[in-house]
Order: structure tokens, then sequence, then C-alpha cells
């Protein structure tokens, strides 16, 4: 679709997933949504983060990069590369691929940093339709990953002496979360809600944001407490 | 007792026979009522324990038959009839259908036990997103049970999820609706669902007819087999779908239902 045009470069794109099948269809996918995309690939996470070390800078200086990132790798966890993309490389788009929808994989994997996540059996078209929208900002959020995050927020203190980590929801952010973990689409949430379908997609990107926040400052209290800082 | 505290007798108990113990601290002393309150209540708990490790193996021995159940009938089939296939795009569907079974099945194994409100919300939201793919409109706006927390039967849920996928393929297969209506109540310890589209209506024999089945003949036998009913109905314009499932279905049902599904080579999943 749209390149980025603003360095003249094409858009970049890591795709970082063990089987050959599906790394190869997963290249197809993006090469179908975004024209002229510039696309690498990498079978394990030692693959994958040396290829970072020598490329990353790079990437990163390129708007509309973005990782394909597999959770399951025979070598470590996806999530350890999403941690690292999130730290070094902020301004690259991470995205999950996986074939688990459940809670439990999704809810660790956003709350290291990830913006977006695909399931890999989805029908081509859905998920080109899907890699563009979480492009767009408008990442997925299903109902059990919804409710796991209000979960979550219920037990968060807000960090009042710290600002950086003061990341408590917003009383309209909470009642998007409740809607979407009742299972309704952004579109039926915003109706209910009385706002635009571009509100709530909004919200939730906030949301998956305030969550790797709140994990870190999880992570930095509990560092501070085992005096490992 | 016996003998005035000579002896103590202890029933079998633990994989060890019943014993006699006697003269107790080398016969110098005699066993007292606190010695057999004492023994007594270590038999209690013994068998208490006992007890426990026969309900778990019974327990994991039934969990592992309903997974080896679940995989053979629904997993098992789905599979096989994508090999079956002639066209590429049909096994994919079909192969998409099993990775879905898989995924309820893991995701009913993996929480202590669902709570209908949970399975409410995730159906939902799958409906809505198979539905939009077809350029079809979900109307199932939010109700008072999805807050439930009813508990569901492992089998309950299987057979609640199933249904509903299966009621909603056959709308995308067949129906051309535009629109679908669902609304799921709980009353009377029973969990009542209606699905209505308003499509080109459906042929009763297909519900009804060959013996190679059908998707809603499949569903239909699901739900007989833990004591529900379904109902397919023609509407003026579409037709509605009424499935009724007891939250407590009788247990002679299990094997009713799983002796029928193993009779039949081919369950009837041919949509």
């Amino acid at each position: 679709m749209t390149l980025s045009p603003a360095q003249g470069r094409p858009r970049q794109v890591l795709i970082i997933e063990d089987q050959a099948d599906t790394r190869a269809w997963l290249r197809q996918m993006v090469a179908s949504a975004f024209e002229h995309a510039e696309i690498a690939e990498a079978s394990s996470c030692a693959t994958a983060l040396a290829w970072l070390k020598a490329h990353g800078a790079r990437m990163a200086d390129n708007s509309g990069a973005l990782a394909l990132i597999d959770l399951g790798m025979p070598d470590g966890s996806g999530i350890d590369i999403i941690r690292e993309l999130t730290a070094r490389y902020p301004a690259v788009l991470r995205i999950v691929t996986t074939i688990y929808d459940d809670d439990r994989h999704l809810f660790e994997a956003i709350a290291a940093g990830a913006q977006g996540y695909l399931l890999k059996d989805r029908h081509p078209d859905t998920m080109v339709q899907y890699l563009h929208r979480i492009d767009n900002g408008e990442p997925p959020l299903s109902p059990s990953i919804a409710q796991r995050m209000l979960q979550h927020f219920a037990q968060v203190k807000p960090q009042a002496s710290d600002p950086e980590f003061a990341c408590s929801l917003t009383a309209r952010e909470t009642d998007v979360l409740r809607l979407l973990g009742r299972g309704l689409r952004v579109a039926e949430t915003a109706r209910v809600l009385g706002l635009t379908p571009h509100t709530v997609a909004g919200y939730v990107k906030v949301i998956y944001r305030k969550l790797n926040i709140s994990s870190r400052a999880e992570a930095a209290i509990e560092a501070n407490r085992r005096g490992l800082t | 007792m016996r003998d005035e505290g000579v002896d103590l007798l202890l029933p079998p108990v633990a994989d060890t026979s019943a014993l006699i113990v006697r003269y107790p601290w080398q016969g110098r002393r005699l066993f007292s009522t606190a010695h057999q309150d004492l023994a007594r209540e270590l038999v209690r708990l013994l068998r208490y324990t006992e007890e426990s490790r026969h309900a778990y193996e019974r327990g994991s021995l039934e969990e592992r038959n309903r997974i080896a159940r679940d995989l053979h009938d629904d997993v098992g089939a789905r599979l096989l009839s994508g090999l079956y296939k002639t066209e590429l795009g049909d096994t994919h569907t079909v192969l998409r259908d099993a990775i879905a079974d898989i995924r309820t099945i893991v995701s009913g194994l993996a929480t202590d036990q669902p709570v209908l409100g949970q399975v409410i919300a995730s159906l939902r939201h799958e409906a809505g997103e198979r539905l939009s793919a077809a350029g079809i409109d979900l109307d199932w706006p939010i109700a008072a049970n999805d807050d439930s927390e009813t508990p569901l039967d492992y089998r309950v849920y299987r057979c609640f999820v199933s249904a509903h996928r299966e009621a909603v393929s056959n709308i995308i297969r067949h129906a051309r609706a535009s629109n679908v209506a669902i609304h799921v109540s709980e009353s009377d310890g029973r969990l009542h669902t209606v699905i209505s589209d308003d499509g080109i209506g459906i042929d009763p024999a297909r519900t009804t007819g060959s013996p190679n089945g059908h998707g809603l003949r499949g569903l239909i036998q699901r739900v007989n087999g833990v004591d529900g009913r379904a109902v397919i109905r023609p509407l003026p314009i579409g037709t509605t779908v009424e499935i009724t499932i007891p939250l407590a279905p009788n247990q002679t049902a299990r094997s009713d239902s799983s002796a029928a599904a193993n009779a039949a080579p081919h369950p009837a999943f041919k949509g």
C-alpha cells in the first residue's frame, strides 16, 4: 500500500519465524499488504538478535519499519526479542504472530511491548487487513486479554512519586476494556459509548502502551526491592 | 480395644491388612481411650487420603478419556474430511476449523472451569469477526447474563461452543444472509440460545435427510448427546436455530453420546 516516502526508502520488515513454510507465507502476506517492502527473515532468536545488532539502527531509522515475531522459537521466546526491540529500537512496530489466541501468551507479549498480534491461521485477506489495521494504530484485543488487562489495572497502584510510571487507566479506558472484554468489537463499543470507532481504537492503543509501562514499572520496583539497581 | 487395654485392633486401611497391636511400651503400660481415639482419627485421615487419591485417579482417567474422545471425534473427523476435499480452499477451511477446535479443547483444559459470561464474550467476539469477514452484520447486544459466573461443565461448554460455531458456519456457507441476531439466556438450569438470520431459508430435508449428514445434523446430534434440544425453524424471511442445553446433563448421556459417535464412522462434519 503506502510506502514510507519520508526518507524515500522502502518500508523495512523483519520476519522472525522458525517454520520455513510459515515464514514464506508471512512474507507473502507482508508483500501483499505493503508493496515494495524490504523483507528480512530470521529463523531463530539468535539470528534475529544478530540481525538486529547489524541492521537494527538502520531499521529504526526507517519510518514504517515493523517486525513480525513468533513467540515459540526453538532457541528461546520471541518475548525476549520484543523486549529488546522495545528497549533499543522503539520506533520499530512490534507485532506478534501466533497460533495461540489465549490470554496467557499474548498478555505477556503485550506487557513486554508488543503493539499488536496476528493469528497465523487466518484467511490471507483477513491477515492483510489486520496488518494494515495494526500499522494504522488499531491493534486487536480479544475478550480474554481485555479481561486480563482489567484485572491487571485493578491491582496497579498509582505511582504518584514517579510521573513516568503514572499509568493507571482513565474511566473511559476502563469502559472500553470492559465492553471489549464482553466480546463487543471496536465499532459496537464505540456505538455503546457514543464515541467514534477511531477514538475507541486510539484508547486500545493507549491501553497497550500503559500495560507495557506498568509492567516495566513493576520490574523496576522489583529490581529495586532486591537491590539490583 | 481388647483385654482392658492390652490389645488395640486396627482395621485394614491404605493397603495394609487389619492389625492387632498389643503390649504397648513393651508391656509396661496399657492402651487408653485416648490412644483409641487417636488411632480412630488416624484411620479416618488415612481413609480420607486414600479416597481422595482414588477420586483423583478416577478424575484424571476421565480427563484423559475426554481429551481422547474430543481429539478423535472432533479434530480427527475434521482432518479426515479435509483429506478428502478436492478443492484446496475447502481443505483450508477444514484445517482452520480443526485449529479452532484444538483451541477450544486446550482453553477448556487450561482454565479451571469456563464460566458462562466469559464463554459468551469469546463467542460473541468470534461470531462478530467471522460474520463481518463474510460481510454479514451481527446483532448480539450485551444482556444481563453476560456477567454470569455460572461455571460450565466441560461437556456443556464443548457442546455450546461447537453448536454455536456450526450454526454460524452454516449461515456463512448457505444462508446468503445480511444480518444475524443472537440471543443467549440462562434460566431454570438451562442455557437457551436463539440464532436467527435473514437469509434464503432452509430446506427441511437438509437437517433430516442424508445419512452422510450435514453440519446442522451434527449440531443436533451433539446437542442431543448432552440431553439438550436443537430446533431449526423456517422464518417468513430466513431461519432460526434454537438450542437448549441443560447446565447439568445427566451422566448416562455421556456413554450414549460417545457410543453413538464411535459407531458412526463419519461424524456429521461434512458441511
